[in-house]
């Protein structure tokens, strides 16, 4: 039997797998699908937990998460393309122009 | 209930609108201005004076108690605010009683004949009508001075006069020394300005008003007793303005604030030393701020404050004793003087002294009654010795003129008849208004035969070196060259000097004063009519007016509503006995300069000392010419403390608290602010990880802490 904290730990699992990669990739396609994974991960504890209720909410909140994570992407892609073409790398370790 | 005046502003107005005019005569009348400005300037303050002499003549008889109160603005009424702030209500109002009214006219009348004066000796200056823009309005703050209801307003007057006095000393700019005169004028009337605002906090503090009388008689000189002027000095008593008598100590501190003020406006030690350095102005300048109207206001000041100063003896002799040292150091640094202009300022610091010392033996009538010929024999005199520069194409110094008299008779004639009237010949008004002054300084209690010996003295020197200043310039040998003589007068624009006034050129002029070119190319020339008139009627009022005043009685007469009567004590001799000692005294005087001047050697070179002999006094500085000549060290003295020390002390306070102190305390906190900066920048690393790690933290530390929240909101 597969219990709602079977989902919810599997979330876990994902969420930390995403933050760690998030934290020592650095190329920012890999960074963005560590994204994607954490925002999935949630989109999962949603999901479980609107079943674990009986509402309805949680799948609606991953239909609203699903839909921004597209533009979020179609927007970080682009943004990456950009520096590009301007730095002609995008190793986010060469990206340091907020360095004081 | 006091009456009210409808004319009285008009005496303002009139000036204001002349000021108003020749401010923007150029806009209006383009080339004209010029022709224009000369008509009107002189025009609004000799119909000011019609309108003073009108209100004597119908409004002043009719008048309650000879006091009327008038509105500064047309169409509103006296009790106009100006400013209105808690307990401090201060109106546009007016006081005309006999002394603003004598003080007014002598300003109109005496100033107009100044104007007059002045449309001749400024014809050719090519920025005349900046001058009388000035003129008008300097007329125009002395009438707010004197005719002003409130200490405030007075004050309004006090500071727009010396104001013009400034900008007229300063007129040609261009020379550094006049414009170094006008700061000396304006920084040293500085330091009694802020006597004067002190006195009036003072008074606000304790009588609760500025205004000198109202309908609810609670004015201050109401409160100090003018109200009921009948009683005798000793009945007097100041109450403030809740009805509890007023200390004396408060009341002469007041007054002696007040005469700070008066210290620096009528140039009494030790605030005397602008007076002489003022006559850097134009010659008309010096007749009518310099002489006759404004140094007197320090007079006019503490005669209208006589009720308060009544009643404070201390701070009256002190009026006394410093009125009679200047007239004292005056009157010795004036028989030394080279410059024409420079005698005369002497004699005016001298006879400035000599009013305040009527003042301050209790004889503000004979106070007034000095300023008043004094005002008219030192205008004629100033003018008569304008005329003497304008004639010498703008020479000063008396040693290089000197029989002048065969040249310039009419000029001649009246300034003697000004140097009899101020030396004091028996007959002439200078005689009547300082015999007057010095009978009461002998019958006053205290030190009376003191006064009146110094007072004899200073009346000595002032007839010989008056008449020594009439025979060096007009009796002696010719010290110069006619026909040889440079032409200095003062200009901003020397271009145009060197072109109008190249030698023979004057025919070019198109102005009415054209040089007289026919006698033997002789340069000196006798002033136009519109500067000789002037002259003329000044020198009838000089023989007259003091004859007129004493014999009728009508001035003291005049005068008694407004200043307390003092007690005077029985003098040891009778008035008659005083005319006699005082008249052979000024003739003394005129005598001993004459016999001396009158040396075959003397009229010679024109210098009663070889100038050999004083270029040798002059190498050591006590001896007592030298002394005298640099006026008893005084500015020297000045220099010494205000400019060196306090300079020392200017920089200290610029090095070390501003720059150190002040600077230091500001710079170290931007230091500090920029010191945490500097070790918190290392945080921005530009990393986007360490961005995220920190988020991450940011992010745990809020879920674990919503999570501790609910776990002790569960239990």
């Amino acid at each position: 039997m597969i219990t709602t904290s079977h989902f919810l730990v599997l979330s876990a699992i994902l969420f930390t797998t995403g933050v760690v990669g998030v934290l020592v990739k650095r190329n920012p396609i890999v960074i963005f699908m560590c994204v994607e994974l954490m925002l999935n991960a949630a989109n999962l504890s949603f999901i479980a937990l609107g079943r674990h209720f009986g509402q309805v909410n949680g799948q609606m909140y991953v239909i609203f998460a699903l839909a921004v994570a597209a533009a979020e992407v179609s927007v970080g892609l682009g943004i990456i393309v950009a520096i590009f073409r301007a730095k002609e790398t995008i190793n986010v370790d060469e990206i340091n122009l907020m360095k004081s | 209930m006091l009456s009210t005046s409808n004319l009285a502003m008009w005496i303002i107005l009139l000036p204001f609108l002349g000021f108003l005019h020749n401010a923007f005569a150029g806009l209006i009348w383009k080339k004209n201005a010029k022709k224009v400005v000369s008509y009107v300037a002189p025009g609004v303050v000799l119909l000011a004076f019609g309108v003073a002499l009108m209100v004597v003549m119908t409004e002043l008889p009719n008048a309650h108690d000879h006091r009327l109160i008038g509105a500064l603005i047309p169409g509103t009424s006296a009790a106009t605010p100006w400013i209105n702030l808690g307990g401090l209500r201060i109106n546009f109002e007016l006081l005309v009683d006999p002394l603003s009214l004598l003080m007014a006219m002598i300003v109109t009348g005496v100033g107009g004949l100044i104007h007059v004066y002045a449309t001749g000796y400024m014809a050719e200056d090519p920025e005349q009508p900046r001058f009388f823009t000035y003129f008008n309005l300097f007329i125009t703050m002395m009438l707010i001075l004197v005719l002003g209801g409130n200490f405030l307003l007075m004050f309004v007057g006090w500071e727009g006069v010396g104001t013009c006095s400034y900008l007229l000393i300063s007129f040609w700019y261009k020379q550094s020394e006049n414009a170094k005169a006008g700061n000396k004028a304006f920084i040293v009337n500085r330091v009694g300005d802020l006597g004067f605002a002190l006195g009036m906090m003072l008074i606000w503090s304790v009588f609760g008003t500025l205004s000198y009388f109202n309908d609810k008689g609670t004015g201050v000189l109401q409160l100090a007793g003018a109200g009921h002027a009948e009683g005798a000095h000793t009945a007097l008593h100041a109450i403030s303005v809740m009805g509890t008598p007023v200390s004396v100590a408060v009341l002469t501190t007041i007054c002696v604030l007040l005469f700070v003020g008066a210290m620096g406006k009528s140039a009494q030690i030790p605030l005397w030393v602008w007076l002489p350095d003022a006559m850097a102005g134009p010659t008309p300048v010096s007749a009518l701020i310099h002489a006759a109207t404004m140094v007197t206001s320090g007079i006019v000041m503490v005669t209208r404050c006589s009720w308060l100063f009544s009643q404070a003896p201390q701070a009256m002799q002190l009026v006394g004793y410093i009125g009679l040292a200047t007239a004292f150091v005056g009157a010795t640094i004036g028989l030394v003087q080279n410059d024409i202009k420079r005698v005369l300022a002497f004699s005016t610091v001298s006879q400035l002294g000599y009013m305040f010392l009527a003042c301050g033996v209790g004889n503000y009538t004979a106070g007034m009654f000095h300023v008043t010929t004094h005002a008219i024999f030192k205008a004629l005199l100033f003018l008569g010795s304008g005329a003497v520069i304008h004639s010498m194409l703008g020479e000063q110094d008396m040693r290089k003129m000197g029989g002048l008299r065969k040249k310039i008779f009419k000029t001649w004639l009246v300034m003697w008849v000004g140097t009899y009237a101020i030396a004091g010949v028996p007959g002439l008004s200078g005689f009547f208004s300082k015999d007057e002054i010095l009978h009461s300084a002998l019958s006053s209690p205290g030190n009376g035969m003191f006064l009146y010996a110094v007072g004899l003295a200073i009346a000595f020197m002032t007839a010989f070196y008056m008449n020594r200043l009439m025979h060096k310039t007009f009796g002696v040998t010719a010290q110069f060259v006619d026909g040889e003589l440079p032409h200095q007068h003062h200009s901003n624009f020397d271009d145009h000097d060197a072109h109008g006034h190249d030698d023979h050129a004057h025919g070019e002029h198109h102005d009415d004063h054209a040089h007289e070119d026919g006698h033997g190319h002789s340069q000196v020339h006798e002033s136009p009519a519109s500067m000789m008139i002037p002259l003329y009627v000044l020198a009838f009022f000089s023989v007259a007016f003091g004859a007129w005043a004493k014999f009728t009685g009508a001035f003291e007469k005049f005068l008694e509503p407004v200043v307390p009567q003092m007690t005077h004590l029985e003098a040891p001799i009778t008035e008659s006995m005083g005319y006699i000692i005082s008249g052979c005294v000024a003739i003394a005087g005129l005598t001993l300069a004459y016999i001396l001047y009158r040396k075959p050697k003397v009229v010679e070179t024109g210098q009663l000392i070889p100038a050999e002999t004083k270029t040798r006094w002059e190498k050591s500085p006590l001896h007592p010419y030298t002394f005298l000549l640099n006026k008893w060290w005084w500015d020297v003295v000045y220099n010494g403390i205000f400019l060196k020390i306090g300079g020392i002390f200017a920089i200290l306070l610029w090095k070390v608290v501003d720059a150190g102190i002040i600077n230091g305390t500001i710079e170290g906190l931007g230091w500090i602010v920029g010191g945490f900066s500097r070790l918190f920048r290392k945080l921005q690393t530009g990393y986007v990880r360490n961005y995220a790690l920190a988020m991450l933290f940011g992010v745990l530390v809020i879920v674990l802490g919503v999570l501790g929240s609910w776990s002790i909101a569960a239990k």
